[in-house]
């Protein structure tokens, strides 16, 4: 990208609107994210109060308790699953987009993508009910399992971690098909024809020609699976029989269980510490944004 | 593409359109018809519809019904709008003393009720409104014990405490409510079930963690469903739910533990700020009518606490000890009350004890 | 489900590639297994029981009486393709700013990096952080909780997935091939149309699906940002939940699934290949 400035003029003809449209740019999330969750963030230094919340006193006793209470190995124990959930989404999907991508016609394509977003137009909540009825100890699952004789003895998967799991990956795959989509679909074979002509082996063509190209959708994909799966409490109540705690099970708790907004605050603003760690180390590693 | 491009044009078209019409709809309809709507904030499927048109055709009042399914969430809605909307609101008993304390209830004018009179007297003036100020029961339950007959036996089961048993490993089921389970434990140790003392929460969460090879899920929102799936093989759970899951499945039965059974009571109760304070009592009023009350009782399935509607009930429901418990029962039982900030420390035991 | 297109590619080989069919094939069994249990149990005879007992409409029948599911549905359908048709402009808007956006001639990577960075923080946190952070300054600056409240929210929770997924796109834009439409005589408006909006369009057209899909499911924001007079879908869902899963919404769930998936079907049937 060397001849960058003479573009620009010709970009912002298009766009006369460019210093409209950062304004805008920067104007929603300031008033709709940072000035909600900076309040958030300053009823985390406030006291409890068991009828108005919280009230208007100093406090760092809510942080010390991140410390005395041992929540510091939930967040840690809550990344396991999500990271698993990240990972097995990634092997899933990838191979399956970019066979979608390379053998069918556009018009299939963009119909099989349409395919997996159709069951997302149903409440989720009531899909997560339907994993259980097949996941089930007497459930579709395990009867056509034994069935076919594959198993002796019903699998007891249904609240237990792997059930949590299955339902993480299941209602996130779509935010990691469709953003590998997004980036195989104009994917130039050409370039991986040329590849081969160049005598690569298929590995040597994925590592060097595929690969690279494809990842930013890997990246948006995995960010898009792994931070939400965070934050998500109900498959581990529905799911996993609500008896292990994430992270968002703990906020949720503090909010709506007990009222205690300062401390809640405190445990959201600990997650967002962690997300802010996370992009400072992959903003070292990889320099988001520039190529 | 061509197709999804109009796609997006119109709705882009048909979503400012709506956002116009409906903003300037909203900002209407609230202003005006004010004196002919009461609005009910309730918990879900505790209000059978054709009872609200009945209201409605009766008295020309609409009714706006919106639901909710956690205490905390509707506090932080009527504490936190200071234009709240809610006329009528439905807490639970160890809630109505935090909203008293909270001035956020105003005081029933009970002259007004002439259906007062129909209420089951054992279910007035408990602990958390011993007069009655500021509620009115609408629904009682218990927690007690289900068993599913062709896992495990249910006369070898007389209390909570054989829930401990070690041949019940990852058979057990209990309600997702740190009051609900912590009830058990205290009461198994002999201990008050609404205790505020940290170090007797700490014995009950020692004690739990006896139990807890035993559990095989905590859920609250549909306990009922693990019995019927055969997921699990007995449980605590609320009375309503057995009932319910019986006429399904012959072979779920319950026993009344001898610890005693734990009670929660709802209540009616008007917010301080309410704006239509005399539709809320029209609407209160019917809904203690004997005949009117049956209907909800019927529909809903928990037990109500109009004794002049239990009277039109049918004998194989009035009669029901599962939903009807004796008297003695209801009056040796422990009804579930605020602990204040105690429940911090339970909150606190309970996290710990999933962890 | 997926028979792929017999006419347009034929040098697909079918027998070279079973792995991978039946892959799919299983990837599209996984989602959707649990909406197969959802049909099949908009017809069972039992209210609550997770086994079959026996056939019956009375679901259907009953949903279509029920006024409150229906007005209920239709405030959900209008909130979610405003917010999703919102949102996606909004983002798609702001994907472009923070593509091109330059400070003194120099790429502002800081304003970049902290938007960005709001965006993730949107992603991250739990609903009910969320919900409570829009619920108090909603009250805090006096808006009544309502239509306006839940569409702001809802552009607001969309927002972070329409960046991300825009400005992935655009970052491997080539700005030589604009250089050539100009050099070539195009107007702008022609170069937007021929040039850019093909490259950037599937971007667009999967976050705005996405949007629509996270605001017509979303439960817990919706719920403290909005007021009775104006009640969605989700909120009654999962308040259901609390006395086990209503058949009636299996039913309602069944017909908005069968309409998108027909739909679709006769789309794709009755287009022909543009490429």
């Amino acid at each position: 990208m060397t001849s960058k400035k003479n573009n620009e003029s010709r970009i912002s003809r298009i766009f006369s609107f460019n210093n409209l449209s950062i304004s805008l740019t920067i104007l929603w999330p300031v008033i709709f994210v940072l000035i909600p969750f900076a309040i958030l963030t300053t009823i985390s230094f406030l006291v409890y109060d068991d009828v108005n919340f919280f009230k208007m006193q100093f406090t760092l006793e809510n942080y010390k308790r991140l410390v005395k209470d041992d929540y510091l190995p939930v967040l840690l124990n809550s990344l396991v699953p999500s990271l698993i959930t990240t990972i097995i989404t990634l092997v899933i999907s990838y191979p399956l987009t970019f066979f979608i991508t390379r053998k069918f016609s556009k018009k299939t394509q963009k119909f099989l993508i349409f395919l997996v977003i159709i069951p997302y137009w149903t409440s989720s909540l009531l899909r997560s009910y339907g994993i259980r009825i097949i996941l089930g100890t007497e459930g579709i699952l395990n009867t056509i399992l034994i069935h076919l004789k594959i198993i002796s003895a019903p699998l007891e998967i249904i609240y237990t971690p792997t059930a949590v799991i299955v339902g993480f990956v299941y209602l996130l795959i779509p935010l990691m098909i469709l953003p590998l989509y997004s980036t195989m679909e104009k994917l130039d074979s050409r370039l991986i024809e040329a590849a081969y002509d160049l005598k690569a082996s298929k590995l040597q063509t994925f590592l060097k020609v595929i690969w690279p190209l494809t990842l930013p959708g890997v990246t948006v994909g995995s960010f898009m699976v792994f931070l939400p799966s965070m934050g998500m409490f109900y498959v581990a109540d529905i799911l996993g029989g609500a008896k292990s705690i994430l992270i968002g099970n703990l906020v949720k708790g503090q909010f709506l269980e007990v009222r205690n907004w300062p401390m809640g605050a405190t445990l959201n603003t600990l997650i967002l510490v962690f997300l802010l760690l996370f992009l400072l180390i992959y903003k070292e590693k990889s320099h988001w944004g520039h190529k | 593409m061509k197709f999804f491009t109009l796609l997006i044009t119109l709705s882009t078209l048909f979503s400012f359109a709506t956002t116009i019409v409906t903003t300037t709809m909203a900002a209407t309809t609230t202003h005006t018809s004010q004196d002919k709507v009461v609005y009910f904030y309730n918990w879900t499927e505790y209000l059978p519809d054709d009872v609200i048109k009945d209201f409605e055709k009766e008295t020309g009042i609409k009714v706006i019904y919106s639901t909710y399914d956690n205490n905390e969430a509707m506090y932080a809605k009527i504490k936190m709008q200071k234009e709240n909307p809610y006329d009528i609101v439905v807490p639970s008993g160890y809630f109505v003393k935090k909203m008293v304390e909270a001035k956020l209830l105003q005081k029933i004018d009970q002259k007004k009720l002439n259906n007062f009179k129909n209420l089951d007297p054992d279910l007035l003036n408990k602990s958390f409104d011993p007069k009655n100020q500021y509620t009115i029961p609408y629904f009682w339950g218990s927690t007690v014990i289900a068993v599913n007959k062709t896992k495990i036996d249910p006369n070898q089961i007389k209390s909570f405490k054989d829930l401990w048993k070690k041949e019940f490993k990852n058979k057990v089921l209990l309600l997702n409510d740190m009051r609900e389970v912590f009830f058990i434990s205290l009461k198994t140790l002999k201990l008050n079930g609404n205790t505020k003392n940290e170090s007797e929460i700490k014995k009950a969460y020692e004690n739990l963690l006896q139990l807890k090879p035993n559990i095989k899920a905590f859920d609250s929102d549909s306990p009922k469903t693990a019995f019927l799936a055969g997921e699990v093989a007995i449980g605590a759970i609320w009375n309503g739910e057995i009932f319910q899951a019986m006429k399904e499945n012959r072979d779920i039965s319950y026993i009344i533990p001898k610890e005693g059974a734990f009670f929660y009571l709802d209540n009616l109760a008007i917010p301080y700020n309410a704006r239509n304070v005399e539709n809320a009592y029209k609407l209160i009023n019917f809904i203690l009518r004997a005949d009117i009350a049956k209907r909800i009782a019927m529909a809903v399935g928990y037990a109500s606490p109009n004794l002049a509607a239990r009277k039109l009930l049918p004998k194989e429901i009035a009669n029901n000890p599962l939903i009807y418990p004796e008297k003695n029962l209801v009056k040796s039982g422990d009804f579930q009350d605020d602990v204040g900030d105690a429940l911090q420390i339970y909150q606190r035991y309970f996290e710990k004890l999933k962890l | 489900m997926n028979a792929p297109s017999k006419n347009q590619m034929p040098s697909l080989s079918i027998r070279k590639h079973t792995i991978a069919f039946f892959s799919l094939l299983l990837l599209y069994i996984f989602l959707y297994m649990p909406l197969l249990v959802m049909v099949i149990f908009s017809f069972n005879n039992s209210r609550f029981s997770p086994t079959w007992k026996g056939f019956t409409f009375k679901w259907y029948q009953l949903l279509l009486e029920n006024s409150n599911i229906l007005e209920a549905s239709l405030n959900s359908l209008i909130i979610a393709l405003a917010s999703s048709t919102l949102a996606t402009l909004l983002g798609s808007i702001s994907a472009y700013a923070l593509y091109q956006h330059k400070h003194n001639g120099k790429s502002d990577t800081k304003t970049k990096n902290t938007i960005l960075s709001l965006m993730f923080i949107v992603m991250v946190s739990p609903d009910i952080a969320l919900a409570l952070a829009l619920f108090i300054f909603f009250n805090l600056i006096h808006i009544n909780l309502g239509f306006t409240s839940l569409l702001l929210s809802h552009i607001t929770f969309s927002l972070p997935y329409v960046i991300t997924l825009v400005y992935a796109r655009l970052k491997d834009f080539n700005k030589h091939i604009i250089d050539a439409a100009f050099d070539l005589g195009a107007t702008p408006f022609q170069t937007f149309t021929k040039i850019i909006w093909p490259l950037i369009a599937p971007a667009i057209i999967s976050s705005w699906f996405l949007a629509l899909t996270i605001s017509i499911d979303d439960v817990i924001v919706s719920f403290f940002v909005t007021g009775p007079d104006f009640e969605i879908l989700p909120i009654k869902i999962y308040s259901l939940l609390k006395l086990g899963i209503n058949p009636q919404i299996n039913a309602l769930m069944t017909i908005i699934f069968a309409i998108t998936l027909l739909s679709s079907i006769i789309y794709y049937r009755f287009t022909k290949e543009q490429d």
